[in-house]
């Protein structure tokens, strides 16, 4: 079905056509929101109000580009909205440290130093400029072809290529002082 | 980095996700506010602003304040009293508020 029928179908109130669209993308904004916040509770939540935005603004898009696009660039910026807020809401109170213990927690199936490795990994992507944190979650944790991921962040393949080349340098560069090259 | 990364990857979510998706839906479709009604109501505070700082530039200006005219200079007032009103309208007052304490 064509990207703008499918559309003007959700914004009918096509409970079908939604819940399909709802299945196809579901774990690539899930990963999305887990790559950008690293907290599964809280990327379920970005979930649901992605989708919600999606059902209730889905008249509003006029197929300039692809259906999947447009929920990428909905997911982003939701995402980092819900960043800034979390931001502002740390300057207040210093939860951070607690977050990511809580979170290593709930991995059953991780050893303790994957845990420590996964948590340090987070915290080095958190510390990313956010263009070049949005492009490596993009490209490593929804395996988005770079040139959809340029075209989800308005910029071209190269500005892509660099961004995703300058994040894996960090993270290679802060990771091989304490685990050596796990890159 | 690759496999610590895949092993990071969600690759199930809540079986119930969709459910709460719609039932997000169904709650925010029933406070749902016409988007008219919030341009009336951006106007009216506009409207409401607007009123407010001509009042106050109103009352600071100082060409706006004008001293008011003495009323027994006024012609009109002459002539009430040339015609013998206030006489005629002091029979409508209470005796005693026009008796001298």
């Amino acid at each position: 079905m064509d990207d703008l029928l499918i559309a003007q179908e959700i914004s009918k109130g096509n409970q079908k056509v939604f819940e399909d669209f709802f299945n196809a993308h579901k774990l690539k904004v899930m990963n999305l929101c887990y790559g950008m916040v690293h907290d599964r509770e809280v990327a379920e939540d970005l979930v649901q109000d992605i989708f919600v935005e999606i059902f209730s603004s889905a008249h509003r898009f006029q197929g300039k580009s692809k259906l999947s696009t447009w929920l990428y660039r909905i997911a982003i910026n939701k995402t980092i909205n819900y960043l800034r807020k979390e931001k502002i809401r740390k300057f207040f109170v210093n939860a951070d440290d607690a977050k990511h213990s809580i979170m290593s927690d709930d991995r059953a199936d991780w050893n303790m130093e994957e845990k420590e490795k996964m948590n340090h990994l987070h915290k080095i992507i958190d510390k990313l400029p956010s263009k070049q944190k949005q492009a490596l979650v993009l490209f490593i944790y929804d395996e988005i072809p770079q040139k959809d991921i340029a075209e989800i962040m308005n910029c071209s393949v190269a500005s892509v290529e660099v961004l995703v080349h300058r994040a894996k340098k960090t993270i290679k560069n802060k990771t091989s002082n304490i685990y050596g090259n796990i890159i | 980095m690759e496999t610590l990364f895949n092993k990071d990857r969600i690759t199930e979510v809540n079986p119930y996700l969709f459910q709460k998706i719609q039932n997000k839906i169904n709650d925010k479709n029933v406070y749902v506010v016409p988007s008219w009604s919030l341009n009336v109501l951006k106007l009216s505070i506009i409207g409401l602003v607007l009123l407010i700082g001509f009042n106050i530039f109103s009352t600071f200006n100082p060409e706006s304040n004008q001293p008011m005219q003495n009323i027994s200079e006024n012609n009109s007032y002459n002539e009430f009293v040339k015609d013998n009103h206030f006489d005629a309208l002091s029979s409508l007052y209470p005796v005693e508020l026009l008796k001298e304490e």
